[in-house]
């Protein structure tokens, strides 16, 4: 079920409906303690159907990875020693990883091991698996939990069953963002009612999302496709406007899906820290990474990175703490993982490694920057630089292999001028990003990523009107899945 | 209280502002990122067809080579600019035209469509009758269409003749999930499939009352009033005529039934087909072939109503353009069944000896539909037809006299001169010379066209066609490497050609090479393995030539050519069981050849 479709608004208009209803009953009580127990009870059953609606058999992971998380943050708390805090945060997180692991890179793994020992005769079989929807975000969601619990940041949840909410909370249960627990577990602690304001809000956030999903993702990707799907047939002029492209794509893909999760959750009364923080307008990498999928990106800073700089393990000795070659290989290793945590191949690794050398450097010349504030036209460089940067890493993340890979690089470096197979719309690609680039500016400006008006007013009815308009004039009537469903 | 009031006023008021604003912005926004040319929808639902032609329909529009044209319809939504009454007048004779865009005729007025050419040579000859000829074809429509329109329509008019247009993607586009069968059963065994479909019906895309809705959304005057005016109410009429009037897709009965018994497309089927008690013959054929037989069961059903009203009915196969012109585009012709062309009045042979004769644009540029002058010409050689096939009284017409070419080249008027003002026109004659092997000619026009247009894969590959058939392997060569670098399309082709070239100029090692790089790009052309099997043949390497003559035939069993050098090469190798079931392959599909017998017969004496 996507939240595109008529399945969802059916869902979804159902589910409203009784949480309606259980509002109702709760005004007219004093203690609102039962509708509040009913309220995230049924919340529970309604995701559950929302996840088993792909396929039964993956609920059984979902519960499985809470049961994990519930009892190792049991024990964590409970634990006097510190040791053994330790140690049962390492089981919890070994199992859960276990589960990503087999699901998501057993194959990966297999592959990899069987290419190695292949001279020596040694072969693991490969396995038929199924890759469940969303698994690497609740699972990352999963084990937050426990890290939180172990770093004091939360405590241990009242019950199995916020705790189950918590993970399988649907509206950022497939795709993101990454919620913490310290975020989400206190919302749980008292009944938060149905608001007019909640619902006039998150409709417009969700609205937004699905302007972003449906009327302009969706309608670049058949013009970009063809060029990913073979390059050689492509001018490298088209190559680098299709990654300008892709930029636009995903972006508007991937935040349209955060923004519609973050408002449907507003509409029944949870707030979700946003997942996207006009990622274009980066002026350094560093900068791009504290902007782009923040929610993924500041789990690994918070839960990896920050306790790799702070360890004292092995190669990691206490000297070496603030040393350049230290910070390298940290950002390299949580980089490549990051590559990996978006999908089973050595190309995504490579993205991340990619992605973290651009920091290694970007930490270099930092400690050469003197001034905050700098010039306009070193801040149009800095972003000139940090933009076609990540186009190039964009290559790694969308060619469908290694060998498209290659060719697109050397076509985008070795100018090359073939005739083109059909007209490439370079117009609607520039209109396009100079559309977002507008959207990020606005954003900026207002120094909010949401646009939200009250009603009543001329903005709010002009929005609201243009943009279902806009969504349903330019809507593609065959609808492109999101792109991040798969990691 | 009032307060209140006030308050709700003041808001609807910011709503209806914000709204009109709103309106505003969205006017500007696809006024200037997606203007659209053509306002009114042609088409509406009707006659339980999702795209009849809407009645009282009026526009103007610009063709592809920037000549103005107007479609205009009659109440009853024939294409024709005056009234005609369901009931025929006495002392007429009536002619109804069936078809698609080539019947509809695309991008010409409606004097420019071959039904009113017909109509106007008809009546000049005539006497005592006078003759209608009705134009309901409509653009996009396919088989199962011409039979809904004539039978909820078409026999209404008390036609005396049906002219049924087919044209050449008629089957590719037959739906075939419009079908419904009494009874439909399939028996498999290991040699051959049966299946059986007893009575099957047509039934319309849409019942009455949903028809009616849906018309009625799509012709609100007031819609089409403010779409004239608004570009974003267009827009939005756009949309909703395409939520709208997509017909319903019920899941085809015969798709279904053919996975569920796991059939495969190249399994021979045996087809057992009874309309009311009458069985229809069919030969052994494989299941790829199912659009045939759908369309031969529609062909059935219209073949009886012309029995049960009383009227004449004439087939006829349209020139399909690539056809006259020799070039038959590799990729997407695949699919397209070749129609059984023995029940059709096939007007090619014809068509193409006057495009041969006289330089005449009778196609639009880089299209498949007629212009005036080709509708002209197609209305003369039908007629012909029909006369010779005693459908119709009148006289026959020579087209090759000098004032009927004048007049098939006048009908043509501003378009003539727009064409011919291109450069591809150039092409298209050198297309034109080439397949009268007027050879000269054709190099000629040829260098002329790519003097204006160097990089044009297609002339190059023209020119290398033509040096190829000249025998100049090595200018062949030179035009074929540089049409294969602007090219990707015709790819496999070119190299295909160009390995040919190379192969009889006797350099065998490039022609190998170029024969492996073409199988790269399209590995499943048998024809490629087929040469590169007789360059081994030729080179005495047969084991070689064996390994690649038997991927061939696994891609196209039914080639006995391939049979035939396989079996010899099998005998040089001594190989004589397996010489023996090639050839036994060559007889069967070629009872009369006599090289595979006299083989075969030396081969079971020994």
């Amino acid at each position: 079920m996507v939240f595109h479709s008529f399945a969802f608004l059916k869902f979804f208009v159902i589910t409203y409906f009784i949480l309606f209803v259980i509002y109702l009953i709760s005004k007219n009580l004093k203690d609102s303690s039962t509708p509040h127990l009913i309220n995230k009870t049924f919340l529970l059953i309604v995701s559950y159907y929302f996840y088993a609606y792909w396929d039964v058999r993956f609920l059984s992971l979902i519960i499985l990875s809470t049961v994990i998380s519930y009892f190792s943050g049991l024990f964590i708390s409970k634990a006097r020693e510190k040791k053994q805090k330790k140690r049962f945060l390492f089981i919890g997180l070994a199992l859960n990883l276990g589960i990503l692991g087999f699901f998501k890179y057993y194959n990966f793994f297999t592959e990899s091991f069987n290419a190695l020992t292949d001279s020596f005769g040694v072969s693991l079989p490969l396995l038929n698996i199924i890759l469940p929807v969303g698994i690497s975000f609740y699972i990352f969601q999963s084990m937050s939990y426990s890290l939180d619990i172990y770093f004091r940041t939360v405590k241990p949840a009242n019950n199995f069953l916020d705790l189950a909410l918590f993970i399988s909370f649907f509206p950022q249960l497939v795709a993101g963002p990454i919620v913490r627990s310290s975020h989400f577990l206190p919302q749980l602690e008292r009944y938060s009612p149905l608001t007019l304001k909640n619902f006039s809000d998150g409709f417009q956030i969700f609205l937004f999302g699905l302007f972003l999903k449906v009327a302009v993702a969706d309608n670049v990707a058949p013009i970009i496709d063809p060029v990913f799907k073979d390059p050689s047939d492509y001018s490298s002029a088209v190559i680098w406007f299709a990654l300008l492209g892709y930029s636009v794509q995903i972006f508007c893909d991937f935040c349209g899906y955060s923004e519609m999760a973050i408002g449907l959750a507003l509409t029944i009364g949870f707030k979700i820290p946003p997942n996207f923080k006009t990622p274009f307008l980066s002026l350094n990498i560093a900068d791009f990474w504290r902007r782009w999928h923040i929610s993924m990106s500041s789990w690994f800073r918070d839960y990896l990175f920050i306790p790799l700089q702070l360890s004292n393990l092995g190669i990691f000795s206490r000297e070496s703490r603030n040393t350049l070659y230290r910070a390298t290989i940290n950002f390299l290793i949580v980089m490549g993982l990051i590559g990996l945590w978006h999908g089973s191949s050595w190309k995504f690794v490579l993205f991340g490694l990619f992605h973290g050398i651009g920091l290694t450097i970007n930490h270099i010349l930092s400690t050469y920057r003197r001034t905050k504030n700098s010039h306009m036209v070193i801040n149009v460089i800095n972003w000139t630089i940090t933009f076609l940067f990540v186009l190039c890493g964009w290559v790694l993340f969308r060619a469908e292999n290694m060998s498209l890979v290659l060719e697109m690089y050397s076509k985008m470096f070795l100018w090359e001028s073939v005739q083109n197979i059909g007209e490439f719309q370079f117009n609607s690609i520039l209109y396009l990003f100079a559309g977002i680039m507008a959207i990020h500016f606005w954003q900026f400006k207002r120094n909010s990523e949401n646009f939200i008006f009250k009603p009543g007013t001329i903005a709010f009815s002009f929005y609201i009107f243009s943009l279902v308009s806009l969504i349903y004039l330019f809507s593609p009537r065959n609808s492109v899945n999101f792109i991040y469903f798969q990691f | 209280m009032e307060l209140t009031v006030n308050n709700f006023l003041k808001k609807t008021a910011f709503t209806i502002l914000g709204i009109i604003l709103s309106l505003a912005f969205l006017e500007v926004f696809v006024r200037s990122f997606f203007y659209q040319n053509i306002t009114p929808s042609l088409t509406a639902p009707g006659f339980g067809i999702p795209s009849a032609m809407r009645p009282n329909f009026k526009s103007e529009a610009l063709n592809s080579v920037g000549v103005k044209y107007k479609i205009q319809t009659n109440n009853n939504r024939i294409r024709r600019s005056g009234p005609i009454g369901y009931k025929k007048p006495p002392n007429t004779f009536r002619i109804l035209c069936i078809g698609d865009s080539m019947t509809f005729g695309l991008s010409i007025s409606n004097n420019e469509t071959y039904s009113y050419y017909l109509e106007e040579i008809l009546n000049k000859n005539a006497e005592e009758v006078k003759f209608e000829v009705l134009n309901a074809g409509v653009t996009g429509w396919e088989p199962v269409d011409y039979f809904l329109y004539l039978k909820n329509e078409g026999i209404k008019y008390s036609p005396d003749l049906v002219i049924v247009g087919i044209d050449a993607s008629d089957m590719v586009n037959l739906k075939s999930n419009f079908f419904e069968f009494e009874k439909l059963s399939a028996k498999k065994s290991p040699d051959v499939v049966n299946i059986s479909l007893i009575n099957p019906n047509i039934k319309p895309y849409f019942d009455q009352v949903t028809e009616t809705i849906r018309e009625g959304i799509l012709t609100l005057p007031f819609f089409l009033q403010i779409s004239e005016v608004s570009q974003f109410l267009n827009l939005v009429r756009k949309n909703l005529s395409i939520d709208f009037t997509q017909p319903p897709k019920p899941t085809d009965s015969l798709t279904k039934l053919v996975s569920s018994k796991a059939i495969n497309s190249k399994d021979i089927v045996n087809w057992d087909i009874a309309i009311d008690s009458e069985r229809l013959e069919f030969d052994q054929s494989s299941l790829s072939e199912t659009q045939d037989i759908l369309f031969a069961i529609i062909q059935n059903k219209i073949k009886n109503l012309a029995k049960e009203k009383n009227f004449k009915l004439a087939w006829v196969k349209m020139p399909y353009a690539p056809e006259v012109f020799g070039t038959i585009d590799p990729k997407k012709d695949k699919d397209k069944s070749p129609l059984p062309s023995s029940k059709f009045i096939n007007l090619l042979k014809e068509f193409k000896a006057f495009s041969g004769k006289n330089p005449i644009p009778l196609y639009f540029p880089h299209d498949i539909h007629f212009t005036p002058s080709g509708n002209r010409l197609f209305a003369y050689l039908l007629l012909n037809s029909l006369i010779e096939s005693k459908k119709i009284d009148g006289k026959y017409l020579d087209v090759n006299t000098p004032t009927i070419i004048q007049e098939i080249e006048k009908s043509n008027g501003e378009i003539e001169e727009k064409i011919k003002q291109l450069p591809v026109w150039n092409l298209i004659l050198a297309k034109k010379y080439k397949s009268l092997h007027q050879l000269a000619r054709a190099t000629e026009t040829l260098k002329l066209y790519l003097e204006q247009k160097p990089n044009s894969g297609e002339g190059l590959f023209q020119m290398g066609l033509i040096y190829y058939d000249l025998k100049q392997w090595d200018q062949a060569l030179k035009y074929l490497s540089r049409a294969f670098k602007f090219n990707k399309f015709w790819g496999p082709e070119i190299l295909n050609l160009q390995a040919k070239s190379y192969y009889r100029k006797g350099d065998l090692l490039n022609a190998e090479k170029l024969w492996y790089q073409a199988i790269n790009l399209t590995p499943n052309n048998s024809k490629l393995y087929r040469n590169l099997g007789s360059l081994y043949f030729d080179n005495e390497r047969y084991k070689q030539a064996v390994e690649q003559y038997n991927i061939s035939l696994r891609l196209n069993p039914n080639e006995y050519k391939v049979y035939l050098v396989s079996g010899l090469a099998y005998l040089k190798l001594q190989e004589h069981e397996k010489a023996i079931t090639m050839f036994q392959n060559v007889v069967r599909l070629q009872p009369n050849n006599a090289m595979a017998k006299g083989a075969l017969f030396q081969l079971t004496q020994k």
